[in-house]
C-alpha cells in the first residue's frame, strides 16, 4: 500500500469517529426556516414594509436628501441593478451637525460572485467617488427584521442589532454613515452576514451608537454577538483616545502576536506630520479612518481620482493570503506615488475584496486608492 | 420515500462523514456540526431536485465552500476571536478516535490550501479537475499544491492507520 492509499484509508477510517447529526433536529430546523421564509415572502407580497430602526444617535444635521447626487461608478449597482425586496430604511433621526464633515468613509467590503456587496469609500466632496458602493449580492429573499436583543458595550454605548443587509447599508451610507467592520458573505456567498455601521464624525469618539446589521436568515448566535461587541469595544477604545496605543488595547496575547493590524500606535495617527507609514503590512481600521479623515480638510477632491478618471481601481493579485498584496503590485496609474497599505476584511469563498492601498503624493495628498482583489 | 424521509435518512446516514469533512478542512470540533447542519438546512428547500442526482456530492460541495470560507475568514480576521467567550465548545467526543486524531494531526501540518487539496482529493475523492473547480484554482495549481502537500506529509513522518504504522 503506498502512502496515498494509506492517506485515503486513514481519512476514511477517521471519519467514522465523527459525531453524526440528529436527523430529526436538522429536519425540524429546515422546516422552521422554510416556514419563516414563506412568511417573509407573504409579508412582502402583502406590501408590508420592513420596519427598521436606523440609529440611536442624536437629532439634527443633514437629511439624506442633502447628499450630493450619486454618480455611477464602474462597479456600482447602477450598471447592473437588482430588484430590491426591502425598502431602504428611513432614518428616524439624523446625526448632529458636528458629526458631519466633508468626507465619509466606508471601510471594508465583500465581494459576492464577482460583485461588490459593500464598497469602501463614500466621499461627499468627490462626486467621482460618491455612491461607489453596494451592488447587492445574490440573495434568495428579502429579510424581515426580527427582534434581537441589543448589545451594549461596557461603557454603555448601545449597539443595535438590526436587519437586513446591504440594501440597508446603502440606506445608511446615503445618510452619511459608514461601515467600520464587515464580516462579509458566508458559505455560498448569498448574503452579508454582519457589519458594524456607525455615524462617522471626526473625531470618532463622538460616535454615540453602533449598529450591527445582519441578515435575519443568518444565525447570529450570542457567541458571535459577543465577539462583535468585544471588537467594537476595542475599536472604540482604540479610536477614541489618542493616548491609547495598540499595546494597551485589551486584546488577547495570541491576537497581539498574530495580527498585523496593530503595528501602528494610535497616538501617532493624531500627529498629522508624523503618521508612520509601515514598510510593509497593514494598519488597523481605526487608523484607516483617521488617515482618510485627516486628508479631508486639505486634499483636493479631484486628487481622489486616478489618472484614468476613476477614484478606485480593482486590481487582482497573486498573493491570496497577503494583506499587503496591493503594495507589491502598484498599478501604472499610481506610479510615482507612495503606497500606504490599509486593511480590509471583505472576503467570500469566491473572491476576496482584499487590501486597500492609498497612494499619496509628496504632500501626502491622496492620489488614489487601490483595492486588491484576491482570487484564491 | 417522501422528501422529508429522504432528507432525514440522508442526514442520518451521511452527516457523520460530512462533519468529518468539515473537520478535515480545519473547522473546529465545536463548530463543524453547526456548519454541516447549516448547509443541510439550506439544501432542504431544494432537496427534491438535489436528491435526483448525487446528493452527497452536492452537500459535500456546500460543506467545502462553507468550511473553506470559515477557516480563511478566521485566519484573516484574528481580531474577531475574543479571549473570553463563555460558550466556546470543549473538546468534542469525536476526537476520541485514534484514527481521527491521527488524520487531524497529519492534516494540521499542512497549510490551509494544501489541506484543502488533500481532503478533496483523498477524502472527497475528487479528481484534479474537480478539485480545481471546487477551489477555484487552476489544475496546475492543484497538482503543484498536491505535490507540495505530499512532500510535507512525508517529512512529518509515516502515515499511520488506526494507530499503527503500516
Amino acid at each position: 500500500m503506498n502512502e496515498q492509499d494509506r492517506l485515503e484509508r486513514l481519512l476514511d477510517a477517521g471519519s467514522a469517529a465523527a459525531a453524526p447529526l440528529d436527523a430529526a433536529r436538522v429536519l425540524a430546523s429546515a422546516r422552521g426556516r422554510r416556514s419563516r421564509r414563506r412568511g417573509a415572502l407573504a409579508a412582502l407580497a402583502a406590501g408590508a414594509a420592513a420596519v427598521v430602526v436606523v440609529l440611536a444617535v442624536t437629532t439634527g444635521g443633514a437629511r439624506p436628501d442633502d447628499a450630493a447626487p450619486v454618480a455611477p461608478s464602474p462597479t456600482s449597482s447602477t450598471e447592473r441593478p437588482r430588484p430590491s425586496l426591502v425598502p431602504s430604511p428611513a432614518p428616524t433621526t439624523s446625526p448632529p451637525a458636528d458629526f458631519l464633515g466633508p468626507r465619509y468613509v466606508l471601510v471594508n467590503g465583500s465581494v459576492c460572485d464577482g460583485e461588490i456587496v459593500c464598497f469602501q469609500v463614500l466621499d461627499q466632496a468627490a462626486p467621482s467617488i460618491d455612491g461607489m458602493f453596494c451592488a447587492v449580492g445574490p440573495r434568495e429573499v428579502g429579510p424581515t427584521p426580527a427582534p434581537t436583543p441589543d448589545v451594549a458595550l461596557a461603557d454603555g454605548t448601545k449597539v443595535q442589532v438590526l436587519g437586513p443587509d446591504s440594501d440597508q447599508l446603502q440606506g445608511y451610507v446615503g445618510d452619511r454613515f459608514f461601515v467600520l467592520h464587515g464580516i462579509g458573505a458566508v458559505g455560498e456567498a448569498e448574503y452579508l452576514e454582519a457589519a458594524v455601521v456607525c455615524a462617522q464624525a471626526p473625531p470618532l469618539e463622538q460616535v454615540r451608537s453602533w449598529t450591527l446589521v445582519w441578515t435575519p436568515d443568518v444565525p447570529y448566535p450570542p457567541r458571535q454577538q459577543q465577539a462583535d461587541a468585544a471588537l467594537l469595544q476595542r475599536l472604540v477604545a482604540f479610536a477614541a483616545d489618542p493616548a491609547v496605543d495598540a499595546a494597551s488595547v485589551p486584546l488577547s496575547p495570541e491576537v497581539l502576536a498574530g495580527s498585523p493590524q496593530l503595528v501602528l500606535p494610535v497616538r501617532d495617527v493624531a500627529d498629522r506630520a508624523g503618521w508612520p507609514v509601515p514598510e510593509s503590512g497593514s494598519v488597523d481600521r481605526a487608523s484607516v479612518i483617521e488617515l482618510l479623515a485627516r486628508f479631508a480638510p486639505t486634499a483636493d477632491p479631484t486628487r481622489w481620482t486616478t489618472s484614468d478618471g476613476r477614484a478606485w481601481r480593482m486590481q487582482g493579485t497573486v498573493a491570496p493570503d497577503c494583506p499587503a498584496a496591493s503594495l507589491a503590485t502598484q498599478p501604472a496609474a499610481m506610479a510615482g506615488f507612495r503606497a500606504i497599505g490599509l486593511v480590509s476584511a471583505g472576503h467570500t469563498s469566491c473572491l476576496d475584496a482584499g487590501a486597500l492601498t492609498v497612494y499619496v503624493d509628496e504632500q501626502e495628498r491622496v492620489a488614489g486608492v487601490v483595492q486588491g482583489v484576491w482570487e484564491p | 420515500m417522501g422528501d422529508d424521509e429522504g432528507f432525514a435518512a440522508f442526514v442520518a446516514g451521511q452527516s457523520r462523514r460530512l462533519v468529518a469533512h468539515a473537520r478535515y478542512l480545519g473547522v473546529p470540533a465545536d463548530e463543524a456540526p453547526d456548519l454541516v447542519q447549516d448547509v443541510l438546512v439550506r439544501c432542504y428547500p431544494r432537496w427534491r431536485r438535489i436528491a435526483r442526482a448525487d446528493p452527497y456530492a452536492y452537500v459535500a460541495r456546500g460543506v467545502t465552500n462553507a468550511a473553506v470560507d470559515r477557516v480563511r475568514r478566521r485566519a484573516r480576521r484574528p481580531e474577531v476571536v475574543v479571549p473570553a467567550v463563555p460558550d466556546r465548545g470543549v473538546a468534542a467526543p469525536d476526537t476520541a478516535s485514534a484514527a481521527f486524531d491521527e488524520a487531524l494531526r497529519l492534516l494540521a501540518v499542512l497549510p490551509q490550501r494544501e489541506r484543502e487539496v488533500v481532503v478533496l482529493r483523498y477524502f472527497a475523492d475528487l479528481t484534479e479537475a474537480q478539485t480545481a473547480e471546487q477551489l477555484r484554482i487552476a489544475v496546475g495549481t492543484v497538482k503543484s499544491t498536491h505535490a507540495s502537500a505530499l512532500a510535507r506529509l512525508r517529512a512529518s513522518g509515516p502515515v499511520e492507520i488506526e494507530g499503527r504504522t503500516p
